[in-house]
């Protein structure tokens, strides 16, 4: 385990220079493919010195210096890569954080401890969970703040608001969109591995030592399931920057996921930040492109890191098999 | 607490007892699956609108109500309509098949290479099989909606369609090969297998005997699953503006805007994101029926989970179970045999039969509703001439099978002694009819050889149109018509209205009634000569003057309205836009050609019709100037040819394809006379030529006309340009064989034709 760990770190940095190389080489490749279908477009040349490009590439967003951004923005990519960082990872710490604590204590309380029984109220929820995409509940929460505005009187303002950033009230409806279904999975799978854990026979013997419920669940049952919960919260974080893609356009939240949808959205005129702006100059723009996507994987393998790490930590099972644990023979 | 019996039971036997718990998860999944197969199968038919018809204003007893209808308030349209006056329930009805179909045949594939991978890498065990598994691991760590916008933005104008499957399959593959690799690598493990190694059976008996037979009830399980991943991808992908079903129409170099074709659920999604306040039911109903789907298929994979557990399965035999049982008891032990070889298939070929049958029916019926058939053609030449009125045929479709010239060279056919004033026309047997400045018709073989002469009591004017019978009807100047038999004899005159003249050419539809429009009548004559009716049109107009039958006769369009053929009633007039015209496809179909697209003329059953819109195009992209629409045609394998107008400048022909893609394009530098453009549009043919005649420049008594083909091939397409000899004045002109005839005003029958070799 120790040496998966150690590989994993050692691949975090090889990982993400591949895959901002990866996604260098699409933005170039993908923009010879449209300019070969644009009837009106000069001839294309094939991108040419790759590795070259890509290293200054590298060089300058080490510098922070990755020239300005498209039309319609008056500050560069550094800029506005550093404040998309802020808000998504802000945005995915309340999320993970709110749907851990919420699933948890879904799926925790749903458990009868006595038998291992799960309470019939958690399947239709978790079942209704799972199947609510977050932009989805995105646009029925903007609809219902939209339908009580209207419902009040004249003058009425919404009272949370339905788009825009800030670290106040503007995170409320964002993160509860986007937390609805990783919260839903937490508290199905806690409540079923729970479930199995207190049919064991560890368990029976625990009671027989006459150990009370209290410590049985919350101490030695609580350990052994910890490792699947954080695999998934790991699993649920990395989905999440998926549908963040989503929940930001919706929200008009300035995150990595808002950059990211632009740059492989259909171009087109859009709203931006309260702006009419040409969004087809984001388009495949390839600084912006290949830095997102190294930010991308660098969260993807930190998380995958440090959920191996947390592991490794609390379940003393993985720690026995490493030869650290406090039962070791 | 009083423990509970059934988990007494389960730790004493190992599985519940029969009827324990009733699978909830199943029943539901499996009736909202149900309903939603249903309505993927039969939704259209129960849609009370056209997905696509538009209606901006319902007007009722005391007023009108502006579109978007609300929901539950105007009737007809349940849950209101969008912004256009579409109706959200029948949009929702056409919806559900084109979305469920995609997210099904992606969920075969990702099974079909899930199975495949996972198989690999839980059977075996070295370094091939951990390459897969790391494969796996990083398909699996990579958000799918990530690789589908990946895949999508790259391809998603040429590959349309298929760029969505591969989007969504790319490593959606990744769940299900995780799931397979785990339940082969348990089976891997059990006794029974190392005992069948021990007996000497090989890797593919051990994997075809034992863990394919294994693994074949998860099956439905993962298909169900997968079907409900790759929805809610592809919804979300819907939301950010990619969906099947749309037009993409370029605006500039790398700015392109999609227009909606047929709805499905990502479409309706994205064109209502736009106008979330204003139209929140079709964001709504979308949603909901969305968030059902991927309900119904997680709890239908959710219950075939919980049933494919053992201890959740009841061990009561059901009465199918024990008649089963006695009736292959019964049998003789040869037929016992076989039965048990058969029931033991079955598991297994059941599932990848239904697997392949959903990736290829599937895949076929999403292949066949985004492109068009090969070639097909509904209209038909009444009497089967070759060339019947000015405009090939009475639907005006200007399109004829044959192929035309290739490479021509011009030749005097024949020589008058007088101007010619009418296009040619060509019967079945060959004869061409052409009228002249002398008030003669003069009917010809096909070597240019006079077979009679008809004298006519007036100037014939305009083009004339040969009957099913093989009539000829002329119209003349004065605003009659002369009826000429085959044989040469003048059967009847018509005279005209006082005053009048003719406008354009004549049409005959197939129970010879002659319809004609002079400078402001339009009116039908019987073969007989007596007139049926007389209306009173305006007959100004933008675009080319012609009138066009449509294929159940029961219509006639002419400019922007449509005109009953029994008594000359105006059934239609389009009043948007001055410059719309309508035109007849070889499909058959009535369309109105505007700016930007072709909009279907629907006749509904409860009356009244509609207009949908059909083909759309970016007509900014054309660079179209003042240009507005002339011929318009949709050509038998689907391509779209239009032909651009002008007062103020030269003519513009486009051939596009039939998704709406520019093929090629080319301006026309023609001079203008007494303000009139010297431009003479002949048709397009079976090869993919437009022809078309003009007068290039204009010197006191001496004319430079010349002709061109204009194909369907990218670029400027134009295929070759041949120049008439000096003073030729082109009037009209037929598509034969290898050929062209352009009538000429120096007097002279032009043919332009291929060389023999």
């Amino acid at each position: 385990m120790r040496r998966t760990i150690i590989l994993k770190f050692l691949f975090i940095p090889i990982g993400v220079l591949a895959a901002g190389f990866l996604g260098f080489v699409y933005s170039k490749y993908a923009l010879y493919a449209m300019h070969l279908q644009n009837p009106f477009a000069a001839s294309p040349e094939l991108p040419t010195d790759l590795f070259g490009n890509f290293y200054l590439l590298i060089k300058d967003a080490l510098a922070g210096n990755l020239g300005p951004m498209p039309r319609g923005f008056d500050y560069s990519v550094a800029d506005a890569l550093k404040k998309a960082v802020g808000a998504s990872l802000g945005l995915l710490g309340v999320v993970v954080l709110g749907s851990t604590l919420v699933g948890l204590t879904l799926g925790l309380s749903a458990v009868n401890h006595r038998d291992g029984t799960i309470r019939r109220w958690l399947a239709p929820i978790t079942a209704v969970g799972m199947a609510l995409p977050s932009y989805i509940m995105g646009i029925l929460f903007v609809l219902a703040i939209i339908f009580i505005t209207i419902r009040q009187k004249q003058g009425g303002t919404f009272f949370l608001p339905v788009g825009g950033f800030g670290w106040d009230e503007h995170i409320v409806l964002p993160a509860l969109a986007l937390m609805i279904r990783p919260t839903a999975q937490l508290a199905h799978l806690s409540a079923h591995v729970l479930s199995d854990e207190l049919r064991k026979q560890y368990i029976t013997a625990a009671r027989a030592f006459g150990h009370s419920w209290l410590r049985i669940r919350w101490k030695d049952a609580m350990r052994n399931i910890l490792s699947p919960v954080i695999m998934t919260v790991a699993g649920s974080a990395r989905f999440l920057l998926g549908e963040m893609i989503l929940v930001e356009y919706i929200f008009d939240w300035p995150g990595l996921g808002y950059l990211f949808g632009w740059t492989l959205m259909p171009p087109r005129i859009a709203m931006l930040q309260g702006f009419y702006v040409d969004v087809s100059s984001f388009f495949l723009h390839t600084p912006l492109l290949t830095m997102l996507i190294t930010l991308l994987t660098f969260i993807f393998l930190v998380l995958d890191f440090s959920a191996i790490v947390a592991v490794e930590c609390v379940d003393p099972r993985v720690r026995h098999e490493n030869g650290g644990g406090e039962n070791e023979i | 607490m009083k423990s509970d019996p059934n988990l007494e039971y389960v730790q004493q036997f190992g599985f519940r007892p029969a009827g324990m718990r009733i699978n909830w998860s199943l029943i539901l999944g499996a009736i909202l699956a149900a309903i939603f197969i249903a309505l993927a199968v039969f939704g259209p038919k129960f849609a009370p609108h056209h997905p696509l018809d538009e209606n901006f204003i319902y007007v009722y007893d005391g007023g009108f109500v502006k579109s978007p209808f609300p929901p539950l308030t105007v009737p007809g349209y349940p849950l209101g309509s969008d912004e256009f006056g579409r109706d959200i329930l029948s949009r929702l009805l056409w919806a559900v098949r084109p979305s469920l179909i995609l997210v099904a045949v992606s969920a075969g594939i990702r099974l079909l290479i899930g199975f495949c991978i996972g198989l690999g890498a839980g059977w075996m065990n070295n370094r091939f099989s951990r390459m897969l598994e790391s494969l796996i691991s990083v398909s699996l760590s990579i958000p799918v909606i990530f690789v589908a916008l990946f895949v999508i933005a790259a391809l998603g104008q040429s590959w349309g369609l298929w760029a969505f499957i591969m989007g969504l399959t790319l490593t959606g593959w990744a769940e299900p090969a995780r799931m397979i690799k785990e339940q082969t690598r348990l089976i891997r493990t059990q006794r029974y297998i190392e005992a069948s190694r021990a007996v000497g059976c090989t890797n593919g008996e051990l994997i075809r005997n034992h863990v394919i037979h294994h693994i074949m009830p998860m099956v439905w399980m993962i298909l169900a699953f997968e079907t409900s991943a790759a929805l809610l991808t592809s919804a979300a992908l819907g939301f950010l503006g990619y969906f099947i079903n749309a037009v993409w129409e370029p605006l500039g170099d790398f700015s392109s805007i999609r227009a909606a074709g047929l709805p499905d659920l990502g479409q309706m999604l994205a064109v209502s994101a736009g106008g979330i306040g204003k139209t929140p039911a079709t964001m709504l109903s979308a949603g909901i029926l969305i968030f059902l789907m991927i309900l119904g298929f997680n709890l239908l994979g959710e219950g075939l989970r919980w049933q494919a557990d053992e201890t959740n399965r009841s061990h009561r035999k059901t009465r199918w179970q024990v008649w089963n049982e006695k009736i292959i008891d019964s049998l003789e032990e040869r037929w016992y045999a076989q039965i048990l070889r058969i029931k033991r298939a079955l598991p297994v070929a059941i599932p990848i039969a239904a697997v392949f049958l959903l990736v290829i029916g599937g895949g076929y019926f999403l292949w066949n509703s985004t492109h068009l058939p090969e070639s097909f053609s509904a209209i038909s030449v009444y009497g089967e001439h070759q060339w019947a009125s000015a405009m090939h045929d009475a639907q005006g479709t200007m399109f004829t099978d044959v192929s035309g010239p290739a490479n021509p060279s011009v030749k005097q056919l024949a020589v008058f002694d007088q101007p010619l004033n009418t296009a040619p026309v060509v019967a079945a047997d060959g004869t061409i009819y052409v009228g002249s400045e002398d008030q003669n018709l003069y009917a010809l073989d096909a070597d240019g050889n006079r077979k009679w002469v008809a004298a006519l009591p007036d100037v014939p004017s305009q083009g004339p149109a040969i009957g099913p019978s093989g009539t000829v009807y002329v119209p003349l100047s004065a605003g009659g018509i002369a009826a000429i038999q085959p044989d040469g004899n003048l059967a009847w005159v018509l005279e005209g209205k006082e005053g009048e003249t003719p406008v354009a050419g004549l049409i005959v539809s197939s129970d010879e009634t002659i319809f004609f429009i002079t400078t402001n009548y339009v009116q039908a004559v019987q073969a007989d000569g007596t007139l049926r009716w007389r209306r009173s049109v305006p007959t100004y107009s933008y675009g080319r003057l012609f009138p066009r039958l449509t294929l159940d006769e029961k219509h006639f369009v002419f400019i922007d309205t449509l005109i009953r053929t029994n008594d000359g009633s105006t059934a239609f007039k389009e009043t948007v836009d001055p410059t719309d015209v309508f035109i007849i496809g070889t499909d058959g179909k009535t369309y109105l050609f505007t700016t930007h697209e072709f909009q279907e003329f629907i006749t509904k059953e409860e009356g009244g019709a509609s207009l949908v819109p059909a083909r759309s195009w970016n007509e900014r992209v054309l660079g179209l100037g003042y240009r507005t629409p002339g011929i318009g045609g949709i050509a038998p394998n689907g391509n779209i040819y239009l032909y651009y107008a002008s007062n103020y400048t030269g003519p513009k022909v486009f051939w596009l394809d039939a998704q709406g893609e520019l093929i090629s394009q080319n301006g026309y530098a023609f001079e203008r006379i007494n303000g009139s453009l010297a431009s003479v549009p002949i048709g397009a043919d079976g090869q993919g030529y437009f022809y078309l005649c003009g007068l290039m420049s204009m010197q006191i008594g001496e004319f430079t006309a010349n002709c061109t083909a204009q194909a369907a091939k990218a670029g400027s397409g134009v295929a070759w340009t041949v120049n008439l000899p000096p003073g030729a004045f082109p009037i009209g002109g037929v598509i034969l064989d290898g050929k062209l005839l352009v009538s000429s005003s120096d007097g002279v029958l032009y043919e332009l034709a291929d060389q023999p070799q």
